[in-house]
């Protein structure tokens, strides 16, 4: 019985358990690899949006939320400020001045306050802005700098501790800005739509991982084949 | 020609070719692994090679792969050897360690 138990239940469910995990993977992955194309594009809308229909916690930035007008309400950490690289901005380079905003769910929105001068504001703000994709968002096809640094993934990264939504806002309201130049928001409409190779290719690679999990099982469950024909044979 | 002494070149053949695959994917993994650490814990700014790195680790692991269960048949390795070359080819310096683990175990069964 603990033979059968070893030689064929276990591993059947631990291949189950493979196979299934690698399939929905590769689902996700197709998913998010044609999400592109199936989505409406968004108008250049100057109509403030509420934050909630453009903005999910723990959702990806829907297409037709990008270059959305909306306005929240929130606290500034201003101690977790950081400027990017320089960028450009209003014809000149400058470094852009982020910082992350925590709404009253506890969620985190980024939040681009201008570029080059001093990050000095209040805590609660209410900020106007347009909602942009996180830089390495399969959204973005149009233009992406070499070092993503308003990425979500990376955001995530760097604020451990919150909920971080995707995406950034850039700040548009005169009472938060920082003085002198602004920040050039990256779309005020969402690029064409396009499908992501990348995430195809992950999703072939789940199902490749997945008919590994097969292979594994079908050698550990089939009967071996009389004789030994192999010098490194290990049986 | 005999059908061993072909079946042994191919044996050989397969082995090289798992070797390396296997060093290919193990470099790549542990450069990319120091890359990382360098982005995330010292603040290096990443430039478009850091996604092409891992992108490249995931062709080459898809290959590993391949070339794994090529041995695993000819050899006739059981379920856990299987599963534990595979994986390890995912770990920095564990692939390259269960290559030099495999190697040495097939000079010594051919002396």
């Amino acid at each position: 019985m603990r033979r059968i138990l070893l030689t064929y239940i276990a591993p059947s469910i631990a291949m189950m358990l493979a196979v299934v995990t690698c399939v929905l993977l590769a689902q996700w992955q197709w998913h998010i690899g044609f999400r592109n194309q199936t989505q409406v594009l968004a108008s250049a809308s100057t109509e403030i949006q509420t934050f909630a229909d453009v903005s999910t916690a723990e959702q990806w930035l829907p297409r037709t939320s990008i270059g959305a007008r909306t306005r929240v309400r929130g606290h500034l950490l201003n101690a977790r400020t950081f400027r990017t690289a320089a960028r450009p901005s209003a014809g000149a380079m400058l470094p852009w001045v982020v910082t992350p905003l925590r709404l009253a769910d506890g969620s985190v929105v980024t939040v681009v306050r201008g570029a080059g001068g001093p990050a000095v504001s209040p805590g609660e703000v209410t900020i106007t802005g347009r909602m942009q994709p996180s830089e390495d968002s399969p959204a973005v096809g149009v233009w992406q700098p070499a070092a993503p640094e308003l990425s979500t993934s990376r955001l995530v990264n760097r604020w451990t501790s919150d909920v971080i939504r995707d995406g950034y806002l850039v700040d548009e309201s005169s009472s938060t800005l920082i003085r002198g130049v602004t920040a050039t928001p990256r779309f005020t409409a969402a690029p064409s739509g396009h499908i992501n190779w990348r995430n195809i290719a992950y999703a072939c690679q789940w199902l490749l991982f997945a008919l590994f999990a097969l292979f594994v099982w079908w050698r550990q469950v089939a009967p071996a084949p009389e004789g030994n024909n192999y010098p490194h044979g290990n049986t | 020609m005999g059908i061993l002494e072909a079946a042994g070149r191919q044996d050989k053949f397969a082995f090289a070719q798992y070797r390396a695959v296997a060093w290919a994917t193990g470099v790549v993994l542990a450069s990319m692994t120091v890359y990382l650490i360098a982005v995330y814990v010292f603040g290096v700014e990443a430039s478009p090679t850091y996604k092409f790195g891992w992108q490249l680790h995931g062709m080459l692991y898809v290959i590993y792969l391949a070339f794994v269960a090529r041995i695993a048949i000819r050899e006739r390795w059981a379920m856990p050897q299987t599963v534990l070359v595979a994986l390890s080819g995912t770990v920095p310096a564990w692939g390259i360690m269960m290559e030099r683990k495999l190697t040495a175990a097939r000079q010594a069964s051919a002396k």
